[in-house]
C-alpha cells in the first residue's frame, strides 16, 4: 500500500495553508505603520547604530526575499530569534505554550462537562422554565466582556472570599521550583512527585480555567441545544416515544447519539480557538501564555516571534482537524466506512 | 447502545469529582504571604529588552543594570540627590583638563568570585563603543566613539585606568555620563568566555549578568518574570534580602488586588483613581519621587501655520496646567514648565504660565489668526497622553484652536515623530543621562535641519526648528568648566527656551510606588536608572 494518498494530500494542505497564513501575518507586519528598528533599539538610538540594526534584521532587503528567506529557515525547523528580546522563539515558544494548553484544556474541560449537560436539558425541557433559565446563562457567559469577568471573579473569589489562588501560574514560594519536563506544570509536578506544587498549580488555574470555561460552555450548550432540538423533533424520536421507550433513554441514548459528531466538530473548535491563546484572561490572570506573547510581540513588531507564534497556532487548528476526523472514525459507523 | 447513558453517567461521575476536589482545594487554607526573604515586586516588564550594561537604554532594562552591575559613579541618595562615587573611590583630572584618573575602590569582587579591577573597568567602557549599540549616544556627549574609544581608554594598573578626552569637557558633564549604567563594571574573563562571532559577549550578557552589583541573575522570562538573588561577596555588605521576584503583571488593577491581599510587596504600575482607593488602607504606603520624564507639545516648524512666535505664546496659555495636575494626573505628574526636571541640578522650576483665554486671544489676534486654525495631533494613546489631550483640546477650542486627536500606539507615534510626518505633538521626553545638558542637546540643539540628519533623536529636528545661534550656543554649555556658571548658563538657557520655542513643557512625571508598609529602604532617584534595591529590608 502506498502511503502517498493518505498522507500527501492532507500534507500537501498542511503546508500550502501554513504558507498562506504566514505570507499573510508577514504582510500585515510589514504594513503597519511602526517601525520595527525602533522597538530593537530604542527611541535615541544614534542613526549609524539604527542603520546597523536595520541591515542585521534584513530589513533592507526586498520584502520578497526577507519572506523567502524566513520559509527557508522555518522548513529547517528554524524559527528565528526574536528581534526585541534575542532569544531563540522556538525556546520562547516552549515556554509559553505549555501555559496556555494548561489552561485551555481545563477550560475547555469545564466547557464540555457543565456545556453539554445544560444544552441536553434545555432541548429536552423546550420551552420550559428549565430551557429559558439556562438559556439567560449561556447569554451572559455570551455577552459579558471576559476581560470585567475575569476582574470581577478576581475580586471576589481572591481578594474577598480568598478561595482561589491569585494571579499567576504558581505562587511565589515555588517560583522557578520545577524543572520543567512537559512545561504543563499541573503534569510535571505529578511526574516529579511534587505533590504541593500540583496543588498550588492547581489552585492558580482554577479560576482563570472557570472564567475561561465559562465562555466555551455558553458556546457548547447552545450548540448542544440546538443539534438536540432538531434531533427530538426527527420522526425515529417519535417512533421511540411511542414504543414506551423511557425519555431518558429518547434523550440520552437515541437524539444524543445522534448529535455526536457535530458537538465534536463543536468541541474541537472550541478547544482550538482556546489554544491560540485569550489574550484578556491571560493579561488579567498575568497567565504567561500564548495569547500575551503574540500580543505584546507583535505590538513590539517584533515579527520572527509573531511569525512563531502563527505557526504554532496553525499547527494547533490543522492537528486538531485531523484528530477530530479520526474521532469521526470511531463514533460514527458511517464515517468509518466511508475512511474505510 | 449503550454510549448515551454510559456517558451521561461519566459526565455525572466527573462533575462530582470536579466538585469534590473543588472543595478540597477551598477548605484548604490558601495563604496570601510574600516569603520573608523575599521582595515580590510587580510590574509590566513588556519594554525589559536586555540585561547587557552597553546595551540598555531604555526605561525597562534600565532598571535592572544598576541592581546587578557596580557603575563607576552612581546617584547618591544621602548626598542631596548628587552623582556619587560607584565604584570609583576617587578620582582626578589633568592639568590641561581632557584626561581623567580613577581608582578603584580595594577588595571588591564579582559574583565569579574574580577581582574588581581597572581592566575591567575600562574594558566596560570601551565595550561599550566597540559594541555600538545605543548607549554610545551617551558616550559621544564627551567625544568618545566606536573609532577612538580603544585608544582613549588606558588601564594604568591593577586599580587605576584613565580615560583621555578630545577636548576640555565640564567635569560635571563628564562625571554624568559615567555615572550611566553602561559604566556598569563587566567581568571581563568571564564575559570573554562567553563571547560568540565577535559580539564581546553581548548575546550571553543579554539573558544573564556577570556584575559586581548588590544582586545577580538567576532568570529572566520574558513576559514572565525577572528573578535577582543576592550577591553574599557584594563590597558594600550583602542586601538585607535574599531574593527580588519581580512578575509580569501586565494590568494595574491585578497588580492593586495582589498588593491588598499581600501576595506582592511593590506595585509598579498603579493608576491615580488605584492609589487614591489604597490611601484608607494602613498596611499600604506610597514612595514618591520626581522623575526625569516631561510631558509636552511640539509644534513642527515645517508647516508655516505654526511658526509665528505670537501663537507659540497664545499656546502656551491656553492649557489649564493646574486644573488638569488636579483632576487628571492627581499625583502622578507635577506642573512643569522647563525642560530640565526639578529634582537634579540647574532645573528652572518656574511656572509662569497659567489658563488665560483672553491673553490668548489677544495674542493670537496680534499674529493676525484671530480666526482661528486647526491642526492635526500626534499623541501616544495611553496614559496621561490621551487624557491631557482632551484637556487641552476644550481649552484651545475656547480661542479658536482647533485639536484633532490622532491617539496612536507608543511606538507608531515615535516612528511617525521620527519621519517628521506629524503636526503638534502632545508626548514625552526622558534624559539619557543626569545633566542638563542631556535634555539642552534635545530641545535647543539642531546642526543639520535636512532629511539626512544624523540627529533625528533630537526633539528640535524632529520639530524642523532651525537654530544654528541656538545651536552653538547649547553647544558651548558642554565646556564651561566652572560649576555655578554652568548652572547659571543652563537656568538662562531654560528661561529662553520656556519664553521663546515651539515647545510647551506643562508636567513632569512623579513615581509612585505603592508598597507594604513593612518595606523600607528602596532608593528611587530622578532617573528612571536611579533605583536601586540593594538596601531594601521588610
Amino acid at each position: 500500500m502506498s502511503l502517498s494518498p493518505a498522507f500527501g494530500r492532507p500534507l500537501a494542505s498542511v503546508a500550502i495553508t501554513l504558507t498562506g497564513l504566514l505570507l499573510i501575518t508577514f504582510v500585515i507586519g510589514r504594513v503597519i505603520p511602526v517601525d520595527p528598528v525602533l522597538a530593537v533599539v530604542g527611541d535615541h538610538a544614534p542613526p549609524a547604530v539604527y542603520e546597523a540594526t536595520r541591515q542585521k534584521m534584513g530589513l533592507d532587503q526586498p520584502l520578497w526575499k526577507q519572506f523567502t528567506l524566513y520559509i527557508a529557515e522555518i522548513a529547517h525547523g528554524n524559527l528565528g530569534t526574536s528581534f526585541v528580546t534575542g532569544r531563540p522563539v522556538l525556546e520562547d515558544l516552549e515556554r509559553v505554550f505549555p501555559a496556555t494548553v494548561e489552561l485551555a484544556t481545563i477550560a475547555v474541560l469545564f466547557g464540555v462537562l457543565a456545556g453539554v449537560p445544560i444544552g441536553v436539558v434545555a432541548a429536552s425541557h423546550h420551552g420550559r422554565w428549565q430551557d429559558h433559565l439556562l438559556r439567560v446563562v449561556g447569554i451572559v457567559g455570551y455577552s459579558v466582556p471576559v476581560f470585567w469577568l475575569g476582574l470581577i471573579a478576581l475580586l471576589v473569589f481572591y481578594a474577598k472570599l480568598g478561595w482561589s489562588a491569585g494571579p499567576g501560574r504558581l505562587g511565589i514560594a515555588y517560583d522557578g521550583m520545577i524543572e520543567p519536563i512537559t512545561g504543563v506544570i499541573l503534569v510535571d509536578s505529578l511526574l516529579r512527585g511534587e505533590l504541593a506544587i500540583f496543588r498550588d498549580a492547581l489552585a492558580h488555574v482554577l479560576l482563570p480555567a472557570v472564567v475561561l470555561g465559562y465562555f466555551s460552555m455558553a458556546y457548547i450548550s447552545r450548540m448542544t441545544r440546538s443539534f438536540m432540538l432538531d434531533q427530538l423533533q426527527q420522526e425515529y424520536i417519535t417512533t421511540a416515544r411511542v414504543k414506551g421507550m423511557s425519555e431518558r433513554r429518547v434523550v440520552w441514548t437515541h437524539a444524543f447519539g445522534n448529535i455526536r459528531v457535530q458537538l465534536i466538530t463543536v468541541i474541537a473548535l472550541t478547544y482550538a480557538s482556546l489554544l491560540e491563546g485569550a489574550v484578556l484572561t491571560e493579561t488579567v490572570f498575568a497567565w504567561p501564555g500564548i495569547g500575551q506573547y503574540i500580543t505584546s510581540s507583535l505590538l513590539s513588531v517584533d515579527m520572527n516571534a509573531v511569525l512563531g507564534g502563527t505557526v504554532v497556532v496553525g499547527l494547533v487548528f490543522i492537528m486538531l482537524n485531523l484528530v477530530a476526523d479520526t474521532i469521526y472514525g470511531l463514533v460514527d459507523v458511517r464515517a468509518r466506512r466511508l475512511q474505510a | 447502545m449503550k454510549s448515551g447513558p454510559r456517558l451521561a453517567r461519566t459526565i455525572r461521575c466527573t462533575t462530582a469529582m470536579a466538585g469534590i476536589s473543588l472543595t478540597l482545594l477551598w477548605s484548604a487554607s490558601l495563604l496570601a504571604q510574600t516569603p520573608k526573604d523575599t521582595l515580590v515586586v510587580a510590574q509590566n516588564l513588556d519594554s525589559v529588552l536586555t540585561m547587557d550594561p552597553a546595551e540598555a537604554l531604555e526605561e525597562g532594562s534600565y532598571q535592572f543594570v544598576p541592581q546587578l552591575y557596580d557603575s563607576l559613579f552612581r546617584y547618591d541618595a544621602s548626598a542631596d540627590s548628587k552623582i556619587g562615587n560607584g565604584i570609583v573611590q576617587s578620582w582626578s583630572m589633568s592639568d590641561d583638563g581632557m584626561t581623567y584618573r580613577f581608582k578603584l575602590r580595594p577588595n571588591a569582587r564579582f559574583t565569579s568570585g574574580n577581582p574588581v579591577t581597572a581592566d575591567d573597568a575600562a574594558f566596560s567602557i570601551v565595550r561599550t563603543g566597540l559594541l555600538k549599540k545605543p548607549p554610545v549616544y551617551v558616550l559621544s556627549q564627551i567625544g568618545l566613539t566606536p573609532e577612538n574609544v580603544k585608544d582613549a581608554v588606558k588601564t594604568i594598573s591593577n586599580d587605576e585606568f584613565s580615560i583621555t578626552l578630545s577636548k576640555k569637557y565640564a567635569p560635571d558633564l563628564v562625571i554624568a555620563i559615567l555615572g550611566s549604567p553602561f559604566t556598569g563594571v563587566v567581568d571581563r574573563k568571564i564575559v570573554m568566555a562567553n563571547e560568540k562571532d565577535g559580539d564581546l559577549g553581548n548575546a550571553w550578557l543579554r539573558t544573564h549578568s556577570a556584575g559586581s552589583g548588590p544582586f545577580e541573575l538567576v532568570s529572566w522570562k520574558p513576559n514572565e518574570s525577572v528573578t535577582l538573588k543576592a550577591f553574599d561577596g557584594y563590597r558594600a555588605g550583602k542586601p538585607a534580602l535574599s531574593r527580588i521576584v519581580f512578575r509580569h503583571i501586565k494590568e494595574a488593577a491585578t497588580q492593586k488586588l495582589l498588593l491588598e491581599k499581600k501576595d506582592i510587596d511593590i506595585a509598579m504600575n498603579l493608576s491615580p483613581d488605584q492609589l487614591e482607593d489604597l490611601k484608607s488602607n494602613p498596611s499600604i504606603k506610597v514612595q514618591r519621587s520626581p522623575k526625569g520624564q516631561l510631558v509636552y507639545m511640539g509644534l513642527n516648524q515645517a508647516n508655516p501655520a505654526l511658526k509665528n512666535p505670537k501663537l507659540w505664546e497664545a499656546m502656551r496659555y491656553l492649557v489649564d496646567y493646574d486644573g488638569i495636575a488636579k483632576a487628571i494626573l492627581r499625583g502622578q505628574y507635577e506642573v512643569h514648565q522647563s525642560f530640565w526636571g526639578k529634582g537634579s541640578w540647574a532645573a528652572l522650576n518656574t511656572t509662569p504660565y497659567k489658563l488665560d483665554v483672553a491673553k490668548a486671544k489677544a495674542l493670537l489676534a496680534e499674529a493676525g489668526l484671530s480666526q482661528g486654525l486647526t491642526v492635526d495631533v500626534n499623541l501616544p494613546s495611553g496614559f496621561p497622553y490621551l487624557q491631557v489631550g482632551q484637556a487641552v483640546q476644550a481649552t484651545m477650542a475656547q480661542a479658536g484652536i482647533k485639536f484633532e486627536l490622532s491617539p496612536v500606539e507608543t511606538r507608531q507615534y515615535i516612528t511617525k515623530y521620527r519621519a517628521r510626518g506629524q503636526t503638534v505633538v502632545l508626548g514625552f521626553w526622558g534624559p539619557d543621562f543626569v545633566d542638563p545638558q542631556a535634555n539642552a542637546a534635545a530641545f535647543a540643539f539642531n546642526p543639520d535641519n535636512s532629511d539626512a540628519s544624523t540627529n533625528k533623536g533630537v526633539l528640535a529636528w524632529r520639530n524642523s526648528w532651525e537654530i544654528p545661534e541656538l545651536t552653538a550656543k547649547t553647544m558651548q554649555l558642554s565646556y564651561i568648566p566652572d560649576h555655578a556658571k554652568r548652572e547659571k548658563a543652563y537656568l538662562d538657557l531654560q528661561s529662553e527656551i520656556q519664553a521663546h520655542s515651539p515647545y510647551i513643557v506643562m508636567f513632569q512625571r512623579t513615581n509612585q510606588l505603592a508598597m507594604q508598609s513593612n518595606v523600607n529602604g528602596l532608593v528611587d532617584g530622578s532617573q528612571v536608572f536611579q533605583i536601586y534595591f540593594g538596601g531594601v529590608s521588610k
